[in-house]
């Protein structure tokens, strides 16, 4: 730890926490492949319009289930629609249900955590028992009634990810704060007279930062698998909106399974490949916000 | 440099903590970590508080600052009650009593910078960020701790101990208060650092004239720093004098078992030195001996040949007449043991 070797020095030194942070993040090489992948997807996702200018809904009759070539550079599906677009536009679809089911499930779960570790006694009783609750039904099920209730769609999806996932961001969230309170600097802010809402807002906040970083990223995860195997199931994205997981769906009608693959490969190695790359990410976050975890 | 005004009057003061009070549970009994303690600290005078780990010390300052909340008691602060006010009513006298703190690197949030910290008392009892003379007033507390006000941008990793120990003090020197409660604010620092803040401690009551309440377990820093001293044992005072006057001449026999437990650095006096061995461990403050709460271990009680009344009466503070100053003392015996 070089707490001090450079005191004497004018120049300020920039938060070098942050540096032996991004340090520690770096040294994990996994994590920078990740962060490589996930901003190559990212791209594909904001620029789908431009690198696939026919759109994902453009149905060619003339071009029904043909191969790699010909104009298609990676063939077209059983209704004669590009495969690269309906990936690239695919990706967008992953992109915003994995960052938007993780904010909604990050807002409830900080809300519902800081309160119930801030606030304890009975707050944080009420509270863990709803969320012991929620955690106890298993998520899939959860999410079928719901989506069977409200009928699927990009924001049904996202609204019933965020349900079935943010009691593990809750629990995060009350662990770290019920550490983080019993912080002298805590004590020394209610000395002072800094009101509580300051209190979490300027100290217990951003001493979260970390940790929260680390489950936002798993959750990004969890979501863009969630939303696929939803769309697989017929369950998520309506069609004629491209999702990974409608594509890969098409490899149940077994002439497709057998004989025409670039119709659902792609997605397929999609998914996997920006998975691993999130995962990935959040292993590297992991050992850079916490140099003890082993793992 | 004191004057008789008290800045700090604390009457009867109790603290009991609950153990194993739940949502429906109802406590099993209590920790009485303060029992009806009560003294004055006059404007710019530093009262040392003595006493061994679980003596009440740091439960008393916790609770002037109302950190802890007091079981029953009086503590007026420049006038004003603090006992039962709701921490609305509290948030303007906390200008007036500010702490300092144990452990200088829990005490500054490592997300903060130097300026967030010195100016967050600031900006919450809403005081200009300029002093009179147009001067930052984060760079102003840095200069009156020692520090370089270049440093304001750093965090507090950056610093060793003793500076970030400076900085707990700004921090505290923000609001101007009357009295800070110094909570063992040189415990956790290296010897040579020691001095260095007990100095800063003592040069800025000299210019500011603060009255400090200084929490320590260390005699000879409380020797030095102290106006006067209160010695605690099990959660009450035992002893009260000025500190030249405790010192020299003790009267309450746990005070001297204390002090002769004070290395000399004069290995002939250190050789001749006679120590008094306290017999058993301090007694669980849920399960309080009854009587003086230091019978069960008191070598003065053992001498006379156990006395009934030391078991079965709690001694008052009493005003023992000295030679120089006002001695309090809290035993039954005071007079026997000089």
């Amino acid at each position: 730890m070089a707490k001090n070797k450079d005191v004497k020095t004018k120049k300020p030194v920039k938060n070098s926490n942050f540096r032996e942070a991004l340090h520690r993040f770096s040294s994990y090489r996994l994590a920078l492949v990740g962060v490589v992948i996930i901003f190559l997807v990212a791209l594909m996702a904001i620029f789908a319009d431009i690198i696939a200018p026919q759109g994902p809904e453009f149905i060619d009759l003339e071009m029904v289930r043909k191969p790699p070539g010909n104009g298609h550079f990676l063939g077209t599906d059983d209704v004669g629609r590009d495969v690269w677009a309906r990936v690239a536009f695919g990706a967008r679809t992953s992109m915003i249900v994995g960052i938007g089911a993780v904010s909604v499930a990050l807002s409830i779960g900080i809300t519902i955590g800081l309160i119930s570790g801030f606030l304890g006694k009975w707050a944080d009783t009420i509270l863990m028992r709803i969320t012991d609750g929620f955690m106890s039904v298993p998520g899939l099920i959860l999410i079928i009634i719901f989506i069977a209730l409200v009928g699927p769609s990009l924001t049904s999806v996202i609204l019933v990810i965020a349900l079935a996932t943010w009691p593990t961001s809750a629990r995060v969230v009350r662990g770290q704060v019920l550490a983080i309170r019993e912080q002298e600097f805590i004590t020394a802010a209610r000395v002072i007279g800094v009101r509580t809402p300051a209190i979490l807002k300027n100290h217990i906040l951003p001493n979260l930062l970390g940790p929260l970083s680390v489950v936002a990223t798993f959750g990004i995860a969890g979501a863009i698998l969630t939303e696929a195997g939803l769309s697989f199931l017929g369950l998520g994205v309506r069609p004629p909106t491209s999702s990974w997981g409608q594509m890969v769906n098409l490899a149940q009608q077994s002439q497709i399974m057998l004989a025409e693959p670039w119709i659902y490969v792609p997605s397929g190695v999609m998914i996997v490949v920006t998975v691993l790359a999130v995962n990935f990410i959040g292993d590297g976050l992991r050992k850079a916000v916490d140099p003890k975890s082993v793992r | 440099m004191t004057n008789n005004e008290p800045v700090l009057i604390v009457e009867n003061l109790s603290v009991h903590f609950p153990i194993g009070s739940g949502l429906v549970r109802k406590a099993k009994g209590y920790v009485k970590a303060v029992n009806s303690v009560s003294f004055v600290i006059n404007q710019g005078e530093t009262l040392g508080l003595v006493g061994e780990s679980g003596s009440g010390k740091t439960t008393i300052g916790r609770a002037i600052v109302r950190v802890n909340d007091p079981h029953e008691g009086s503590i007026l602060l420049d006038g004003h009650e603090l006992v039962g006010l709701s921490p609305k009513e509290m948030r303007p006298l906390r200008r007036k009593v500010q702490m300092v703190f144990q452990d200088p690197y829990s005490s500054l949030d490592p997300r903060q910078t130097v300026r967030q910290i010195l100016v967050e008392p600031l900006v919450t009892h809403n005081l200009p960020l300029k002093n009179a003379q147009g001067e930052d007033r984060v760079d102003e507390l840095l200069n009156l701790v020692g520090l370089d006000p270049a440093f304001a941008s750093r965090y507090p990793h950056q610093f060793s101990g003793g500076q970030r120990q400076r900085i707990g003090i700004a921090r505290a020197l923000a609001v101007e208060p009357d009295l800070i409660i110094c909570d063992e604010p040189i415990s956790a620092l290296d010897v040579s650092i020691q001095a260095q803040v007990v100095n800063l401690l003592e040069s800025l009551k000299k210019r500011l004239g603060i009255a400090y309440l200084f929490i320590a377990h260390d005699l000879a820093v409380v020797r030095h720093i102290s106006d006067r001293v209160a010695v605690m044992y099990l959660g009450g005072i035992v002893e009260l004098t000025s500190s030249t006057e405790l010192y020299e001449n003790p009267r309450h026999p746990y005070t001297r078992a204390l002090l002769s437990a004070v290395p000399v650095p004069d290995s002939v006096v250190e050789k001749a030195r006679k120590r008094i061995i306290l017999q058993g461990d301090i007694p669980s403050p849920t399960n309080m001996p009854s009587g003086c709460a230091f019978h069960t271990r008191c070598p003065l009680r053992t001498m006379l040949g156990n006395p009934e009344i030391c078991s079965t009466e709690r001694p008052e503070l009493k005003i023992y007449p000295s030679k120089k100053d006002d001695h309090q003392v809290a035993c039954h015996f005071a007079d026997e043991s000089s």
